[in-house]
């Protein structure tokens, strides 16, 4: 994926985009009164309702109800949903791994190769934002994150260096929240593999590696919020964490930071469920969302990661908060990526491997 | 012995016809809302992805074999710190004044109106390195480095303990409340002590609620899910994490439900186990 850098001028554009979403709705039909929407919840939802829900229910009429849930209730929601035939969220939030996948390529609409359902995408001319069968919602990583007061002047970069306790002491928090793979991959890092020669997998060398750093763990965070706490109670020094926590960590002006190099991709996207009760509003969100440059800006700086809207937003981002949002073409190509396709189906073997080795 | 309609009346009891009547709402709710699905889930361990017990030789493995133990064992100790510091609580609220026993319910209950996260953050807090135990415990110079609570079984325990307390606590109270007061004064007039009293009389005569308390907190911790997560080590692993892990994660729900019914059986028959141990037809058969 490529993040250029444009000029972008605000306002033609946004008036632009009003009138690409009611030729749409001409094109289609009438959009229908109401719209569902999964969100993740919390400050996330709130900030989602402020800069681009209301904003949309003014200039369509459609109500937007958020529905939030964890990512765990909502793959079940939906599995539920399909396996009764009644399918009652119009669009969903999910891994983007999820949208490219093809077995869930039955229950999401397809957009079009070129995303042609999504006027904006091709009127926008945002890099990277059309998924086919879904758009973007955020760029964001698992990145190691440490406490800068703990190490001072000599800060960590590396997974080999989270590794290292004789060079970089202080208790450890590792993620421990059903995704082992990523783990696994920290794991390899360390013990030197390239992270374009990561997969396949080896397994048991990662396993290996990994029964070095076990005794030096004081948290397996199973949530975000259980990772930030560790750090603002020092009850850990050095963990990878996701980057909208890390942000938050940073800006609330503890001496945490985090560093890029060898952050793990963890992109989410926004698709349409197939048999969605509003599809005409569900595409015209979809459409939406792929404008408002200023809100986006706005909306970046207070979530803590980069959005779908993955080009030169106003008002600019100051070098510091590109830096901290990860918003440039560098930081995102240099991203560890995952080989889907080798770890689908091995997911429910990882997971089994993960718990035996956590329960010895 | 049957009772006639006339009987019944006279006991304030409602023609049974009527009695069925009252009960069908909930009956058909719990029915259709909780019976039916959960047996549909059931039901598919044995027929999908192919007709057999393909998922219960899964089951067979010694991860699940540990974590199962695991968790039967973290549920016991759960039980036994609840009874423990349960009884005493319920004498207080079944001997006391209606002022102190309202006060001492308010005081048990509180955790139950609590949300579990916030009630778990509230634990992280208090158990962490740097929490008001361990800079309570250094500070009085008790212990020199920080005690690793936090993320151990002990806090699971400790934490769970103090959520399940109103089960073990109101059952209790009530058998005690229902024990006649000439009991032990009639066990006084014939020269018993304080002590015999309470070993003879008072404990034999509260263990129905003793076991209605101890089967309900034994068989809600053996589901509790939350708690262990955000308190618990990384071996703290609960069955119902590793449920969890098949429903939301791995969408294996026939595999899900195998593990569920094992466990609803495992439940059953701990459940029989201590109605046998503790011979409770004969006990409660003092009517």
């Amino acid at each position: 994926m490529q993040i250029n850098r444009r000029n972008f001028i605000a306002a033609p554009l946004a008036l632009g985009a009003s009138s690409l979403v009611s030729k749409y709705a001409s094109a289609q039909g009438k959009l229908e009164d109401t719209l569902i929407i999964r969100t993740a919840g919390g400050e996330e939802e709130k900030l989602m309702i402020e800069y681009f829900f209301k904003p949309f229910s003014k200039e369509t009429g459609v109500n937007v109800i958020p529905v939030s849930s964890s990512y765990g209730e909502m793959v079940t929601k939906v599995k539920a949903m399909f396996a009764a035939k009644r399918i009652e969220w119009d669009i969903v939030l999910h891994q983007q791994s999820d949208i490219v996948l093809p077995a869930n390529q039955d229950i999401i609409v397809d957009l079009g190769k070129k995303c042609e359902a999504l006027p904006n995408v091709a009127s926008q001319n945002i890099p990277g934002a059309c998924l086919q069968y879904g758009v973007p919602y955020n760029y964001a990583a698992l990145v190691l994150t440490y406490n800068t007061k703990h190490f001072g002047a000599n800060l960590p970069k590396t997974y080999a260096d989270f590794w290292d306790v004789q060079k970089f002491p202080g208790a450890r928090g590792m993620n421990n929240d059903g995704s082992p793979w990523r783990n696994i991959m920290g794991a390899l890092l360390a013990d030197g593999v390239k992270p374009s020669e990561l997969f396949p997998l080896d397994v048991d060398r990662a396993f290996r590696k990994l029964n070095q750093i076990k005794p030096h763990v004081s948290v397996w965070w199973k949530v975000g919020g259980q990772g930030v706490e560790a750090f603002k109670s020092e009850t850990v020094v050095f963990s990878p964490l996701y980057t909208g926590q890390s942000f938050f960590l940073k800006r609330a002006g503890l001496p945490i930071d985090y560093t890029w190099n060898e952050g793990l991709m963890n992109r989410s996207g926004y698709s349409i469920l197939k048999g969605a009760p509003h599809p005409r509003a569900a595409a015209a969100f979809l459409n939406f969302w792929l404008s408002r440059s200023d809100e986006h800006g706005e909306f970046m700086k207070k979530a803590g990661f980069l959005t779908g809207y993955a080009k030169e937003v106003t008002p600019k981002l100051s070098p510091e908060e590109v830096h901290a949002l990860g918003a440039s073409a560098a930081i995102q190509d240099s991203l560890v990526k995952y080989d889907w396709d080798w770890l689908e189906p091995k997911k429910a073997s990882l997971i089994n491997d993960w718990n035996r080795w956590l329960a010895s | 012995m049957s009772l006639t309609e006339l009987e019944r009346g006279m006991r304030g009891e409602l023609p049974k016809r009527l009695s069925l009547l009252m009960i069908m709402p909930t009956a058909a709710l719990l029915i259709g809302v909780i019976t039916l699905p959960t047996l549909l889930l059931l039901a598919t361990s044995f027929t999908s992805p192919e007709l057999g017990f393909k998922n219960y030789y899964k089951v067979n493995d010694p991860l699940y074999i540990l974590v199962l133990f695991r968790t039967m064992i973290i549920a016991g100790a759960t039980t036994f710190l609840a009874v423990c510091l349960g009884y005493p609580v319920a004498v207080l609220i079944a001997r006391s004044g209606k002022i102190v026993a309202a006060v001492a319910i308010a005081c048990v209950l509180v955790p139950l109106w609590t949300p579990v996260l916030i009630r778990s953050y509230a634990w992280i807090i208090f158990f962490q390195p740097n929490g008001l135990v361990n800079r309570y415990l250094i500070e009085s110079q008790l212990i020199s480095k920080p005690l690793r609570i936090l993320y151990t079984d002990a806090a699971v325990v400790i934490a769970l303990t103090h959520v399940m307390l109103p089960y073990m606590v109101l059952p209790i109270a009530n058998s005690l409340k229902a024990i006649s007061p000439d009991l032990p004064k009639a066990a006084q007039n014939l020269g018993a002590g304080a002590w015999s009293i309470f070993w003879r009389i008072t404990l034999p005569l509260s263990l129905p609620g003793i076991f209605a308390g101890c089967l309900m907190v034994f068989v809600l911790t053996l589901g509790a899910y939350v708690t262990p997560a955000l308190l618990g080590g990384p071996s703290t692993l609960m069955i119902s994490t590793l449920i969890g892990q098949q429903i939301t994660i791995l969408l294996d729900w026939p595999f899900a439900g195998a593990l569920s019914l094992v466990l609803v059986v495992l439940s059953l028959g701990i459940t029989a186990v201590f109605r046998r141990l503790l011979k409770l037809e004969r006990v409660v058969a003092y009517d």
